[in-house]
């Protein structure tokens, strides 16, 4: 699978390469932020940041014609107008170049950048050997870009011999899934992937790749692997894995993860080290499951006309949080009508971080209007899909009085009877002061 | 009765001597800068210790103050702390100030309500002396930037936040200056603080323990409440061995107090009734060696409904009572008035008779 669709992938690069060496105009002309740091101070965040709009002329091939025709917007400092030859035509991802007046536009940031090498311990190896640093004296820029509705998440290492704004792409990194979404126990694909300039000096020194996770806090190491001494870092998560042979073959740096848990969801970060440079994409990982839902008690009583029936609906199993319960009735006329939200408990967490959370609803047959019963349904609204359950309610004896009225009437007649008996023996016999004055009273 | 000795003698138990325990202590500072929120204050700055607020700083107050009476003797170690404190935070309000703006910036988020916030701090096990440093950035909600001090770089979930990555990466100073600061300088304030708060902080507390159950049919509850610290362990055991099947972990909640609660609960409802007393369930607490034990017997479970089938046992007393009542009050009657005889007409008399006789409309 994952192969497959490399192979289609690059078939398409490869074709849209082809398509770009009859007629390079599909490559974009991007609008891009160009920011950099005012040098100075060291320890605020970013510090004085300067933003300038900036235009990126793309094209695949060095020495053909850029479209640099095109008349430069006049809010553009033309110092920033840059021209990049990617041959790979990363930068030519079609969701970078939109139709022509939509508003949503892709992102694009452009900043100067420094090679440095790393001391990580599986980057450092690669700058081991040493490297000519007059390669290295020549203005360095990285971009990052991202494309519309998140289809494309890009970044970039770009080298322009010093004072010029010829731009070459010396390492690009690419995610086709930005933003993915699992269902909890199937394996996901995090994809990755890399582009070197073969011409470079940097490329025949190896590479290494850095998997991070991050998200609200919490982070670690998801994996790490030294390109040039084939060495994994140790790194504490299991079931993650890469692609190794499509890794050095066709620089396929997507991450496996074997089950998807709960504790997946969040930020990843994939590096990828060249010698001296870096570039990085952030892609996102949401396990979504819909919850199971069950109603208890199952089947229910049967119910009295006059009796409160209680019934719970749980929900089990679902992530993330923010659930939706509700209850509905369907009578035997097929109409179906909503009873509430019912109590509903708070959420609990289990081992496997899923969430469960249930609900109760009081069921009076006098109240409700539910005629001889139907089907009682709990609703649950989730973001992985809308489940319910449902059991049958049947009310029988329609006038029938409940327990408690017989008791009550049996008691009534008894104090009644007790009462006359009482009464009429004592007047029968001698009359009583009451019935005198009760007597009186009546006249 | 026999109930309520039984749990005391269960209390007994565990109230043995109990010695303060080796704890991992935390230091943690959160600055919150905000903008678009009316009633926040612009930033505010708040100091833990073990999870107890001690200082508060926020730029309405434009001061550093102590939140715990203990903080109060800080001064006797470092005279001038709350006014270099409250220097720092005038210095960090600012900060934060540019700050969220260029984040904002950054971001494309112009409007609204934002939030910036910094965590920093470090945890200390006082046995091992290991020290672990944190320092977080967040922007509304989400990670902006991370430090990871293992490898001394930067962690950037969001690629606006790469470029300060890069540039806090190359410079070495800055890094060997935070690295001084959470291995060295941080632990080091941090042990002032636990020293001075320690009859607080180091303190233990037993819970009392109790099995609760809502209905007959629901699960039995194994309640702890009023622990300190939060560190601790609760567990069911059948045969003397921890049983997890049918069985729900609660998570560790605060009271008002400072102090915790949690609860597991047991799911009894398969179980038949005499093999009740193989389950215990297990309180365990850090720093205390005895564990609290209580078994799973019926007269021990506590519940705030009655027995179901005590409702019509009511019913028929309270009929039964009501009848006495009135065959009481007849029998009264009948003493008075024959006490004092009252010839009365036969006429009246048989109206009165034949009235009552009448049906009933």
């Amino acid at each position: 699978m994952t192969e497959l669709s490399t192979i289609y992938k690059l078939s398409l690069v490869t074709f849209i390469c082809f398509i770009k060496a009859c007629s390079s105009s599909s490559c974009p002309v991007l609008e891009c932020w160009f920011v950099q740091e005012k040098t100075g101070r060291g320890g605020g965040l970013t510090g004085a940041t300067s933003q300038e709009k900036s235009l990126l002329h793309i094209r695949t091939d060095a020495h053909s014609h850029t479209t640099k025709s095109q008349q430069a917007p006049s809010d553009i400092n033309p110092d920033r107008v840059y021209s990049i030859t990617d041959p790979a035509a990363t930068l030519c991802h079609h969701s970078l170049n939109p139709p022509r007046g939509s508003v949503e536009k892709p992102q694009c940031e452009i900043n100067p950048f420094s090679p440095q090498p790393s001391d990580l311990k599986w980057v450092a190896p690669l700058t081991d050997s040493g490297l000519s640093p007059i390669y290295l004296e020549a203005d360095w820029f990285s971009t990052s870009l991202q494309g519309l509705n998140k289809q494309v998440a890009i970044s970039t290492i770009m080298r322009a011999p010093t004072a010029t704004k010829e731009h070459n792409v010396i390492l690009s990194v690419t995610s086709n899934t930005v933003s993915v979404q699992s269902r909890l126990g199937e394996p996901v694909l995090l994809d990755c992937g890399f582009w070197v300039d073969s011409s470079s000096p940097l490329s025949g020194s190896g590479f290494a790749v850095e998997w991070r996770y991050q998200f609200r806090g919490d982070g670690r190491l998801v994996l790490a692997y030294d390109g040039k001494t084939d060495r994994l870092a140790d790194a504490k998560e299991k079931g993650a894995t890469l692609d190794f042979e499509g890794l050095h073959e066709k620089g396929n740096a997507s991450l496996i993860l074997q089950e998807a848990e709960v504790r997946h969801s969040g930020m990843y970060i994939c590096s990828v080290y060249l010698p001296h440079i870096v570039a990085q994409v952030t892609l996102e990982l949401e396990v979504v499951e819909p919850p199971s839902v069950s109603i208890y008690p199952s089947p229910l009583p049967l119910a009295v006309q006059g009796q409160t029936l209680t019934a719970q609906c749980e929900a089990s199993g679902f992530a993330p949080l923010s659930l939706e319960l509700s209850w509905e009735f369907q009578g035997i006329d097929g109409k179906s009508r909503p009873l509430g939200s019912g109590s509903v408990t708070g959420h609990r967490q289990a081992w496997d971080g899923t969430y469960s959370q249930s609900s109760r609803l009081e069921l009076d047959t006098t109240k409700l209007d539910l005629g001889r019963g139907g089907e009682v349904i709990c609703v649950a609204v989730h973001l992985g899909g809308k489940r319910q359950a449902s059991v049958t309610l049947n009310i029988i004896g329609f006038s029938t009085p409940s327990i408690e009225d017989s008791m009550g009437m049996v008691g009534v007649a008894v104090v009644l009877y007790g009462l006359i008996k009482f009464v009429s023996w004592t007047f029968t016999s001698s009359g009583s002061d009451v019935a005198g004055q009760q007597e009186k009273k009546d006249k | 009765m026999k109930m309520k000795m039984l749990l005391f003698l269960l209390l007994l138990g565990i109230v043995g001597p109990h010695c303060t325990s080796a704890r991992t202590h935390s230091m943690k500072y959160f600055y919150t800068g905000s903008s678009g929120v009316p009633k926040l204050p612009e930033f505010v700055s708040v100091g833990l210790v073990d999870d107890v607020e001690m200082t508060h700083y926020d730029s309405n107050t434009k001061r550093a103050e102590p939140k715990q009476d203990w903080m109060k003797n800080i001064t006797d170690e470092v005279p001038q702390y709350w006014e270099r404190n409250t220097q720092i935070s005038l210095g960090n309000q600012q900060v934060f100030k540019v700050d969220i703006e260029i984040v904002k910036q950054r971001l494309n988020q112009t409007g609204g309500v934002h939030i910036f916030q910094q965590m920093y701090g470090c945890d200390w096990d006082d046995e091992t002396g290991e020290v672990k440093g944190y320092n977080h950035y967040g922007f509304d909600g989400e990670d902006f930037l991370v430090l990871d001090l293992e490898t001394e770089t930067w962690i950037a979930p969001r690629r606006e936040a790469v470029l300060t990555k890069q540039k806090w990466e190359n410079d070495k100073a800055l890094m060997a200056q935070l690295k001084n600061y959470f291995t060295h300088i941080c632990p080091e304030y941090l042990k002032k603080y636990v020293n001075l708060g320690r009859s607080v902080l180091m303190r233990t507390e037993i819970p009392s323990v109790s099995l609760l159950q809502k209905s007959p049919s629901s699960p039995v509850s194994c309640h702890a409440t009023g622990f300190y610290p939060d560190r601790a362990a609760m567990f069911w055991t059948r045969d003397g061995e921890e049983f997890h099947h049918n069985v729900d972990h609660g998570e560790i909640l605060p009271n008002h107090d400072g102090s915790f609660q949690m609860s597991v609960d047991l799911d009894v409802s398969s179980f038949p009734a005499e093999h009740w007393d193989k389950y215990r369930c297990v309180f365990q607490l850090s720093g205390v060696k005895e564990d609290h034990v209580i078994v799973l017997d019926p007269a021990v479970i506590r519940s705030n409904r009655g027995n179901p089938l005590l409702l019509p046992l009511i019913i028929g007393a309270a009929v039964a009572a009501l009848a006495l009542l009135l065959a009481g009050i007849g029998f009264l009657v009948y003493r008075k008035r024959n006490a004092n005889k009252k010839p009365l007409s036969a006429a009246s008399s048989a109206e009165l008779t034949e009235r009552l006789n009448q049906p009933p409309q």
